[in-house]
């Protein structure tokens, strides 16, 4: 299949041309699809990540080393001394789990009918004989539009994807919530990683695509405009879901947005005691911390 | 055991604490396999306070957001009593007895030309935290049933709207 770029109006009302659009006049309608986008994943819709479900995404653990303590009775042989045990070795727990999922649901592509109200013309010929189309393959929408689309949410502007970070990545991104608390034995030192949405950026310049029925009509680019939301809103989901379009994964493929790191003490101290006739001798963690696993937050584009 | 109609615990659950201070997601503790059965051990599982995860939905079968924020707050409590106790123990293996000398508070962050910034932007986490322990350990706290306002002293990001909400509350007690 083939970029199918389409016409806009060049001009006023009354004195004006067909064009056809650029990539670059085409801009805004892949920054608003982008948009409409993050809103549905933003009001827990279609594509969005989340904690708690049937985890195809991955998982994070938090994990401890453990107080740990021996006893021996006392045997009353006062020629073999004294009757300490051994130190024991510390323990480790799994403080908490987080299950990542991401609903990737297949979405209808649109009708004939709606291609034709909602959709663009292009141009298809030489210079002296070509006809005028409405754009209706799927592969077409791909590669004039999708590709670029997911490809600016890749590693462009970001809105509609997520990150993982302990603080706000900055302009326009909404918290989703704390999704991965790092513990490490005692409550000092914990920290949170929370879960956030890129919701909006600049909308750059672009032109209005145009379309035919019952005459040239200029389509509304807006994130909650026909053209997006009937037509390219499937069309990324079906992507998403059929393609592994900005699939998530914790350590797979793709580019990273933001690491979870599980931390312990890398060394414990130990101490001994003696009461009612038991020896005692303990193991607690301690000293500063080492890195004990990594979970990174990758998203794809195919 | 008989399993209950829930599908991410079916034995129940044993504890739900918030994770973090602004209370947007949960930490449940529950067993993976029932009495008896090898390779039984408690796990614990993060949510976010989501109400489309299925895993949240669960939890809510179980519990509700009120219960979990006083759990949590007593839970956080007892943590640091007992860390504390725990820590004074340890020293007390490994050092001589001391006498403690007399703690030292700095009046200087509570005269009137600092507490409004101590108030406001002068603050550690801590603080804040302690603060609002303090203030749900309150006869009045403690005995209210408004919710919405235990919830507004639960999410306050200041000192200062830690007892603005509180003030409400005296005032609604009298």
């Amino acid at each position: 299949m083939a970029e199918r770029h389409p016409f806009y109006f060049n001009g006023s009302s009354t004195a004006f041309s067909l064009r056809k659009m650029t990539d670059t006049n085409l801009a805004s309608l892949r920054y608003q699809l982008r948009v409409a986008y993050a809103a549905v994943l933003n009001a827990n819709g279609n594509g969005r990540l989340y904690t708690g479900g049937s985890n195809n995404v991955g998982q994070a653990h938090s994990t401890e080393y453990t107080y740990a303590q021996n006893q021996q009775n006392r045997n009353w042989n006062t020629g073999d001394g004294e009757d300490w045990p051994g130190y024991p070795s510390l323990g480790s727990t799994t403080r908490s789990t987080t299950t990542f999922t991401q609903t990737r649901n297949n979405e209808t592509f649109p009708s004939d009918a709606n291609l034709r109200d909602y959709g663009w013309l292009y141009w298809q010929g030489s210079t002296t004989s070509f006809n005028m189309r409405v754009i209706s393959a799927e592969q077409d929408f791909v590669d004039t539009l999708l590709t670029d689309t997911i490809q600016e949410a890749y590693n462009g502007d970001e809105v509609g994807t997520y990150r993982i970070s302990t603080g706000s990545p900055g302009g326009g991104w909404t918290s989703k919530g704390a999704v991965f608390t790092n513990t490490i034995y005692s409550n000092n030192s914990q920290t949170t990683w929370n879960l956030y949405l890129k919701t909006s950026a600049s909308d750059p310049a672009g032109e209005n695509p145009v379309g035919y029925n019952g005459g040239f009509k200029r389509r509304d680019r807006s994130s909650g405009g026909s053209l997006v939301q009937t037509l390219l809103l499937p069309m990324l989901h079906r992507r998403v879901a059929n393609n592994g379009a900005l699939n998530y994964s914790i350590n797979g493929s793709g580019t990273g947005r933001g690491t979870m790191t599980d931390t312990r003490y890398n060394s414990s101290s130990t101490n001994q005691w003696f009461t009612s006739n038991i020896y005692y001798r303990s193991r607690t963690p301690s000293g500063g911390q080492s890195n004990n696993a990594s979970y990174e937050l990758k998203v794809r584009t195919s | 055991m008989t399993e209950i109609d829930n599908a991410s615990f079916p034995r129940g659950i044993i504890e739900a604490l918030f994770i973090d201070e602004a209370a947007t997601a949960v930490r449940i503790s529950h067993y993976n396999k029932d009495v008896g059965e090898e390779g039984r051990e408690l796990i614990q599982d993060v949510v976010q306070v989501d109400p489309e995860s299925p895993m949240y939905q669960d939890l809510m079968k179980l519990t509700n957001l009120e219960e979990i924020d006083e759990d949590t707050i007593e839970h956080t409590k007892n943590r640091i009593n007992e860390w504390q106790q725990f820590e004074a123990f340890q020293k007390s293996l490994s050092e001589e007895p001391t006498i403690q000398p007399p703690i030292e508070i700095d009046e200087s962050d509570w005269r009137l030309d600092n507490i409004l910034d101590t108030l406001t932007t002068d603050f550690t986490k801590e603080d804040l935290f302690a603060l609002k322990l303090q203030v749900f350990e309150s006869d009045v706290v403690k005995n209210s049933k408004d919710r919405e306002t235990r919830s507004l002293i639960r999410k306050a990001k200041t000192p200062l709207d830690v007892l603005v909400h509180y003030q409400q509350m005296l005032e609604g007690s009298v």
